[in-house]
């Protein structure tokens, strides 16, 4: 296949009942009539047996610094990361907002946390999101329009060949028997998870030492240097990897636009082909046999002993692996241009999405040579039946969830 | 209809207020559960299917007498592919291959309504057949979804539009009985909600998988506005975009009902949009016999400020137990070493609660050992 311009699944939010609820109290209650942008974060749910995408919670309305904390079960799977919420006052307001101004704001902060290196520590920032909303909170109707924006360079990012399983992905070119640089990959991320509290970072890179392979985090990779790096990729022993939403086996997900952009950035591999491991976790559970009856009270006493450290490996059978050229941003990381320090970030969205006196606003903040995409699309059908994927908010009528009225008509 | 359905909550409220915390086992016995053997359960649970979480739920709902972080179970995102109508009718229609394993157990993917049914009754049964000595996990590669056919366009190929727009109304996907019809209604109330073409922000990325067509037929884009065949690329967008089966999710709690001494099911469910589905939308998901009468909209134990979710009540679950008690101990199997198997309890609970929710598909654990009933 020749080299094509890359596609990506585009990410899709999964707010959950909760969070509709957290952001009307939050509205009504504490932010009023003030409508600047507020800081949230959320999780970044991987492809596990269907679509993952950005999974909003009440907990979500709130600072992002969940990545100290301990997480389990799925959460092991699914990186946090930061955003904001913008929550209009009428509808109309939000219709007027600049749209692209506040996508190429959000893009920006997504491009001072590359540049500044901040993202080598905390991944999650590479998948930054933007949710302009309007809650009307006498019916019960939210209008929801997440955005994440994803940095697109000029020349767009080129796909060398098809989407490979991860198996034929990983060997491919080393002369070793796909199965086992499976079960070596899968063992290496295990490691990687089992160092970390929080679980999976939302980007790392697999490197081959001493014939094997080990996860090294962004930034432990980032030291080593491009020339180590550009060698290990020269004798094809690195690999990103990106936890990845889309459940397509001939298409990344969304997340992976940005990772591309940090590894030409960060790791200085601006024009190399890079091999890209979308990870698509198969969690897989840790076989026990159940408790020996003839000595139950020793089982249960190994099983209590167990019990303080669930297994939680992964297996990577689901996931693909597809090589991409980073692109060259060597100009362009020159001519960055950094957002406004400390407490402005938060109102800064907003001050973006206020057109100006003559109706404009600018994309200025990012750089030349990239612009910003990343608005949700819903699945729309045309009068003749075909169906296009467009930018356009989603309208969730939770009256029958929410509203104490209707609640108690059809309880029963 | 309301006021009974409070009456009752407020009764069984008042009963587990009086209904003293159970401290020895009774797990033979009655098939019940003390809070630490519920615990142990829970951990076992977790280290077999280790997608399950411990949460602490809202400070102001926690039980005293379990630990702070382990006040009940979740399991986030469970797949659920299709409405139990669908099981149902094609019971009727005779297409279900096969409802149960070879030992019994009702398979998640092709459960038919009436042996679920039976297998709640007579759960002792199901377990007496033989298991296999472990517990293990088993899940499908997830490439395999791009291939897999709708069920609703299989049969009829003219349909694959109508199902799309039944995936852009958002809510009823395999319905069964009008539901493409129903979404568009649903699309139409949006509109008639608000003016969605109008908040602009329409954008040309050669990089979004499905934009060039979205920007191609409606002209909203400008780069991407000039594809040569707009109806071509639209098609091309949805064979990639589009193919593989979007399914509704559950978030599914497991919670300790003090009253009845048992774990107790809440559901969450969210629509293939990924929007919060309606109690009514997640009885669509309930065996048409327990819908609305076993399994009812309430408000969650640990988060009673959150929506209320579907809850299956608990009044029989002691009672399958105790069937799955029995049929080990007829199996040979003393009563030491089943009281040694309590930890196994919600392994065994997960089954039988299968039967009520055939298409959630939580259960990950494969097999459950009944070691000794050889």
């Amino acid at each position: 296949m020749e080299p094509s311009t890359m596609k990506f699944k585009p990410m899709r939010a999964a707010p959950q009942a909760s969070f509709f609820k957290a952001l009307g109290e939050a509205k009504l209650q504490q932010w009023k009539l003030d409508d600047r942008a507020r800081p949230a974060w959320a999780r970044i749910v991987p492809a596990i047996r269907t679509e993952g995408g950005l999974r909003l919670e009440a907990s979500s309305l709130g600072e992002h610094g969940r990545d100290a904390v301990v997480a389990a079960g799925t959460d092991r799977l699914s990186p946090t990361c930061p955003g904001h919420v913008l929550c209009f006052n009428t509808l109309e307001q939000m219709q007027k907002a600049d749209k692209a101004a506040v996508l190429g704001a959000a893009a920006a902060l997504v491009w001072a946390d590359i540049v500044s290196g901040r993202a080598l520590d905390s991944p999650g920032l590479l998948a930054r999101f933007v949710v302009a909303c309007h809650a009307d909170m006498k019916q019960h109707k939210f209008v929801l329009w997440p955005a994440f924006p994803a940095l697109v360079p000029e020349d767009g990012l080129v796909q060398e060949g098809e989407a490979l399983p991860a198996s034929a992905g990983l060997s491919a070119g080393l002369g070793v028997e796909p199965a086992v640089v499976l079960e070596e990959a899968s063992e290496a991320v295990a490691a990687l998870m089992a160092r970390s509290p929080a679980g999976l970072p939302l980007a790392f890179v697999l490197a081959r030492r001493d014939g094997k392979l080990a996860a090294q985090p962004l930034r432990e990779a980032a030291d080593r240097g491009a020339a180590s790096l550009r060698a290990d990729l020269a004798t094809r022993g690195l690999v990103l990897v990106v936890v990845d939403p889309s459940p397509l086996a001939r298409h990344a997900g969304w997340t992976a636009r940005n990772a591309l952009v940090m590894a030409s950035v960060c790791l200085g591999l601006g024009g190399e082909v890079l091999p890209v491991l979308c990870l698509r976790p198969s969690p897989r559970g840790a076989v026990v046999d159940p408790p020996d009856h003839a000595r139950p009270d020793e089982a249960s006493a190994a099983a209590a002993g167990e019990s303080s450290a669930p297994t939680a490996t992964t297996a990577l059978c689901g996931s693909i692996v597809v090589r991409v050229r980073c692109p060259g941003l060597e100009g362009v990381a020159a001519a960055a241009v950094g957002p406004p320090p400390g407490e402005a970030l938060a109102g800064w969205l907003a001050a973006d999405a206020a057109p100006d006196a003559e109706g404009t606003s600018s994309l200025s903040r990012l750089p030349r040579g990239l612009s910003a995409a990343g608005w949700e699309r819903q699945p729309v059908r045309a009068k003749d039946g075909s169906t296009a994927m467009l930018s356009r908010p989603r309208v969730v009528d939770l009256g029958r969830l929410l509203d104490p009225a209707k609640l108690a008509e059809s309880a029963g | 209809m309301a006021h009974t359905h409070i009456a009752s909550r407020l009764f069984h409220d008042v009963v587990g207020m009086f209904t003293p915390v159970l401290t020895s086992s009774r797990f033979v016995d009655e098939g019940v559960l003390t809070p630490e053997e519920f615990v142990a359960a829970g951990d076992a649970l977790i280290r077999v299917s280790p997608l399950w979480q411990w949460e602490a739920g809202e400070p102001e709902s926690r039980q005293p007498f379990f630990p702070a972080d382990k006040q009940y179970l979740l399991l986030k995102g469970v797949p659920c592919s299709q409405r139990v109508s669908s099981l149902e009718s094609s019971f009727r229609k005779g297409g279900v291959c096969e409802s149960t394993d070879e030992d019994g157990w009702l398979r998640a993917d092709t459960g038919e309504p009436e042996a679920a049914a039976s297998i709640l009754v007579s759960g002792g049964e199901a377990a007496g057949g033989g298991l296999s000595s472990f517990v293990r996990d088993d899940y499908e590669p997830i490439q395999s979804l791009e291939e897999i056919p709708s069920h609703t366009s299989a049969d009829d190929e003219a349909g694959a539009a109508a199902e799309v727009g039944a995936t852009a109304g958002g809510r009823a996907q395999g319905d069964v009985g009008g539901d493409a019809a129903a979404a568009g209604d649903d699309a139409e109330d949006d509109d008639e909600y608000v003016d969605l073409d109008g908040f602009g922000g329409e954008e040309a990325d050669e990089g979004t998988l499905g934009a060039a067509a979205s920007a191609g037929s409606h002209g909203a884009g400008s780069a991407g506005g000039t594809h040569p065949s707009a109806a071509a690329s639209r098609a091309r967008a949805f064979e990639d975009d589009e193919a593989f089966e979007r399914r509704r999710t559950y978030d599914v709690s497991l919670v300790y009902d003090k009253a009845y001494r048992t774990p107790r099911v809440f559901l969450m469910g969210h629509g293939e949009d990924g929007t919060p589905l309606l109690p009514e939308q997640v009885m669509e998901d309930v065996v048409t016999d327990y819908a609305n009468k076993t399994v009812t909209a309430e408000a969650h134990f640990h988060l009673p400020s959150a929506p209320v979710q579907a809850s299956i009540h608990p009044c029989r679950h002691a009672a399958a137990m105790t069937r799955i008690v029995a049929s080990l101990l007829e199996a040979g199997a003393t009563r030491e070493e089943v009281a040694g198997r309590v930890e196994l309890y919600l392994l065994y609970f997960l089954k039988f609660i299968q039967s009520v929710v055939p298409t959630i598909e939580y259960d990950s654990t494969g097999e459950v050992a009944v070691r000794g009933a050889e």
